[in-house]
């Protein structure tokens, strides 16, 4: 499993041509041809919903190639974006073992490959290969996480800029040294920055601009290159 | 907000056998500690979770926001981080003399692979942790204040 725009066919788990660090890209030969054959793949293009809000669980949704937001809408129309899901995660995984609907609505950021496994097929394969319910538990434990940032950001009476510093230095943590500073591809509009911290677009778009004016950050396209940490991690409160 | 995912033990033995659950408790060596004993710190390499049989085990989240709880008897530390292979993200000190179970990271693996029931009750038991926060990030989402 890979990222990119590029659209391969995944064809079979076990001899998949676009393999990452996924939650089961890497299972036992025995375990990948199972689960082979009881997914489907499909191709989405960007925008698709794969699931809604209190939609039933109808099963898992393993992300092969593409990017999908996952985000939550409260009943006066407020949305949070819980995360950005990377090639190899599963999503719709809390509901498929708990049988209780989707906590959250998925949705392509870019042309996406996405294999479905139903509910029952789904328990049956974990209740069988305890490496992939290890597997599984290792990511309900990083979207726990992950769930209990956004309580953080959405909780605590941070600044715009405390907010805005401590989403970037938790983003940096996926990117690369340079001369310049960590360099990491940040393929988020300002709005959707502002969902996934509890900002306005506009609150986003003018402390950006601040932090690029004192040269904490730079951004050129989607790359972001994050220059003075120390000074990020002093308005977050790290 | 750091997350702390200590199961406990009856919950990760509810619905498996009692031969394997006794199995399971037989796996720890268990250990008598006296007061204010440091268990693990935050950002050490996981060696394994630890069964509290007796006594309390006060973790502390440490930092800005330090956040103390006291785990209590059946509580299981350091699974999250056995599972994930991560280093540890609290600290736990005995609150007082304290027996616990340590459990190595390749005896949980071995035991875990041999009892796919332990394996998907495990997740079962993080799942329905996920499902509780998810609620509580909805009522977050609901109280928190317009957008800035």
């Amino acid at each position: 499993m890979g990222s990119g725009t590029e659209l391969k066919a995944v064809g079979r788990c076990a001899g998949c041509t676009v393999k990452s660090e996924g939650l089961f890209c890497d299972l036992g030969i025995g375990a990948l041809q199972e689960l082979s054959r009881i997914r489907v793949e499909s191709s989405y293009p960007k925008g698709a919903r794969l699931f809604e809000e209190q939609d039933a669980p109808g099963g898992i949704y393993i992300l092969c190639q593409g990017r999908v937001k996952l985000s939550m809408t409260s009943s006066e129309g407020k949305s949070v974006i819980l995360r950005i899901a990377e090639p190899g995660e599963v999503l719709g995984l809390h509901a498929a073992v708990s049988g209780r609907p989707y906590q959250a609505r998925a949705e392509t950021l870019e042309p996406s490959v996405v294999s479905f496994v139903r509910r029952e097929d789904f328990l049956r394969f974990l209740q069988e290969n305890p490496e992939s319910s290890l597997r599984a538990a290792q990511q309900l434990s990083r979207n726990y996480q992950s769930a209990c940032e956004r309580v953080r950001s959405l909780g605590l009476a941070h600044s715009a800029e405390g907010k805005l510093a401590g989403f970037l230095l938790l983003w940096a943590t996926k990117g690369r040294p340079s001369p310049q500073g960590t360099r990491v591809v940040l393929a988020l509009t300002h709005e959707e920055i502002g969902q996934m911290i509890g900002l306005s677009r506009e609150t986003v778009t003018r402390t950006m601009s601040d932090f690029q004016r004192r040269q904490l950050v730079a951004r050129r396209g989607a790359t972001l290159v994050i220059q003075n940490k120390d000074a990020l991690a002093q308005f977050a409160g790290i | 907000m750091k997350a702390k995912v200590s199961l406990s033990l009856a919950e990760i033995c509810e619905g498996l056998s009692p031969a394997t659950c006794e199995e399971f408790q037989l796996l720890g060596k268990r250990r008598a500690y006296p007061r204010g004993f440091t268990l693990f710190r935050t950002g050490e390499s996981c060696a394994g979770i630890f069964w509290i049989v007796s006594g309390r085990v006060r973790t502390s989240t440490g930092g800005a926001e330090n956040i103390s709880q006291l785990a209590q008897p059946g509580e299981i530390l350091g699974l999250k981080e056995a599972l994930c292979g991560e280093a540890y993200s609290l600290s736990a000190e005995t609150n007082g003399p304290a027996e616990v179970s340590f459990v190595s990271l390749e005896d949980l693996s071995v035991f875990l692979a041999g009892h796919p029931d332990a394996a998907f009750r495990i997740v079962q038991r993080l799942s329905g942790y996920l499902g509780l926060i998810l609620e509580h990030l909805r009522s977050a989402l609901r109280r928190s204040s317009p957008s800035n």
